[in-house]
């Protein structure tokens, strides 16, 4: 009788302890919540094994990654139209990994789930390179995508985003980078200190004006490092000059250049240096620059400050020191602006309160090479 | 007729009799690509005529480690050294192809106190080395002057365009001072 009283309470034990136990599982695809301002694109270029590019989705409220990309060979960063519905991932592949036929597509992926839903083939001769802002551009109305091509010859690729298919290859000599503002104009910079325009049709037929000269090469050169700010850009030269360009009326307008540096900074031998070193918040109108002390040709140094301007009065607002040295560096758009940095030779991102300097999270292990932000525009 | 044109009526006769169209005309595209993977220099720095490119065995300096970023011919590099990979200084690791198209820098050697164009020659056909990367930028200049460039990744022109590591190749002697 009481081996049976103990049998029952162990069964009745064992049972319990069964019905305690977590429920069975199904594998299933998390999504994404509602994209946020604060949401960050990062760029891997995966310089040990550069066709293995890819982009990393990240919070920079939480300090969490949310997803990610595979790009390809030398990624470079994605676009997105404005409303972000659709990403456009200039990409490159080659049929055996390192070698074989080689592939250069504009990707699309659907931001909600990050899937490629379709892709547009464009001429094997995109830009392989350290990653640049400038490697391509979509226009304002988002119709027209263009991708910067080196062969070493020099010409872009004309691709229509709506319809989904390239449409042209325009010869560009002596012409690099490109960026969009205004109603389908797309601007370049020329080695010989000339901006070069392209204009738009709705068929994409082309008609180009080159502006006049606007720095000179061999005094003080034009950098290929820029931010974006409205329908303008920022543009720097080696020495630290600002040349603001609007582009919002289809022809480059030139503002007068001003220094970044007083004579008690270059004395110190305050310098911009990194792979994206400088970033502008709209909402705030401010322009954030890493800098570090150094010599000459010390341009892709990492940044140990963020120095912050007020764009209006041209004036140094505040520094932000940095937890950790960085090479890139971006700001949201919104006055609770959050600012991210990273390092192109190290793992991580930082991210800062943009407003106080206060370090709010690392996001560790995150892309072998981080190279370029690009941002979630809402 | 004169007697110039009499002789090259000939001349041009006698190849055509003895030789096939597709013959030249393949003998003209081997010649063509034997010329692509000859080195260019892509900008003469100096005004005036360069003087011959040197013996590389000839030059003092040598005697510097190249698998070291501050190996003299290193000063404009911007990627993995050859070196460190199974090449050396001036010759690819095996099973990669030297590409035809580069960078240029122009670096002092300590040795002699001369001034050197050097050739940023990438390697190509394989994943990147990963091993001894440099980053010495002396006269590196932005994208839009794509040969002083050492951003670009320069397997253009090769079977791949994968990059694999760097290389610095004297070409010659700079006979202007770095601007």
């Amino acid at each position: 009788m009481n081996n049976r009283i103990s049998c029952l309470v162990f069964l009745t034990l064992f049972y319990s302890a069964v019905a305690a136990e977590l429920a069975v599982e199904t594998p299933t695809t998390a999504s994404l919540a509602e994209a946020s301002p604060h949401w960050m694109w990062v760029s891997d270029l995966v310089f040990n094994a550069a066709e293995g590019g890819k982009a990393f989705l990240i919070d920079g409220d939480s300090g969490q990654m949310l997803g990610m990309l595979s790009t390809g060979f030398f990624f470079a960063s994605a676009l997105h139209d404005s409303d972000y519905q659709t990403i456009y991932s200039p990409e490159v592949y080659l049929s055996r990994g390192t070698r074989g036929e080689r592939t250069d597509i504009i990707a699309v992926y659907n931001p909600k789930t990050l899937e490629p839903i379709d892709e547009i083939i464009i001429p094997p001769k995109r830009l392989t390179s350290v990653p640049v802002v400038g490697h391509a551009a979509i226009s304002e109305d988002d119709r027209f995508i263009v991708v910067y091509n080196f062969t070493p010859a020099q010409s872009v690729s004309v691709i229509d985003a709506k319809n989904r298919m390239f449409i042209r290859e325009v010869e560009t000599p002596g012409c690099a980078e490109v960026f969009a503002a205004g109603p389908r104009a797309f601007n370049m910079i020329c080695g010989d200190g000339t901006m070069l325009t392209l204009r738009f049709d709705d068929a994409g037929d082309v008609t180009s004006v080159r502006s006049k000269k606007f720095f000179d090469p061999q005094v003080d050169i034009i950098d290929d490092k820029m931010a974006p700010y409205g329908t303008s850009w920022a543009f720097f030269t080696m020495s630290g000059m600002v040349q603001m360009v609007s582009m919002g009326d289809g022809i480059p307008v030139f503002a007068e250049p001003w220094s970044l540096f007083s004579a008690h900074d270059l004395a110190h031998e305050w310098k911009l240096g990194g792979y994206q070193y400088a970033t502008i918040c709209e909402s705030t109108a401010e322009l954030y620059v890493l800098v570090h002390q150094g010599g000459k040709y010390t341009h892709k140094q990492p940044g140990v400050d963020v120095w912050v301007y007020d764009l209006k009065t041209k004036v140094r607002k505040r520094k932000i020191p940095l937890s950790r040295a960085a090479t890139s560096i971006y700001v949201t758009q919104d006055e609770q602006t959050l600012m991210f940095t990273a390092d192109a030779e190290h793992s991580g991102v930082q991210v800062y309160d943009a407003s106080t300097g206060k370090h709010l999270h690392d996001v560790e292990d995150l892309a072998a090479n981080p190279m370029l932000f690009w941002p979630v525009r809402l | 007729m004169s007697w110039f044109d009499y002789l090259s009526e000939q001349g041009v006769r006698g190849v055509a009799r003895h030789t096939a169209r597709r013959s030249f005309l393949s003998r003209l595209g081997a010649c063509l690509v034997g010329a692509a993977t000859i080195p260019a220099l892509p900008v003469a720095r100096a005004g005036g005529p360069r003087e011959p490119a040197p013996d590389e065995t000839g030059i003092a300096g040598n005697s510097g480690d190249p698998q070291t970023c501050n190996y003299w011919r290193y000063c404009s590099i911007d990627g993995f050294l050859c070196a460190c990979c199974g090449g050396t200084q001036n010759s690819c690791p095996p099973g990669t192809e030297p590409s035809p198209i580069t960078w240029i820098g122009t670096c002092r050697n300590p040795a002699d106190g001369k001034d050197y164009i050097i050739s940023y020659n990438d390697c190509c056909g394989k994943s990147g080395c990963g091993r001894c990367f440099c980053n010495s930028n002396e006269g590196d200049s932005p994208l839009h002057r794509p040969a002083l460039d050492n951003d670009i990744n320069w397997c253009l022109g090769t079977k791949s365009n994968a990059y694999h590591c760097s290389m610095g190749v004297v070409i010659g002697v700079a006979t202007e001072p770095l601007r």
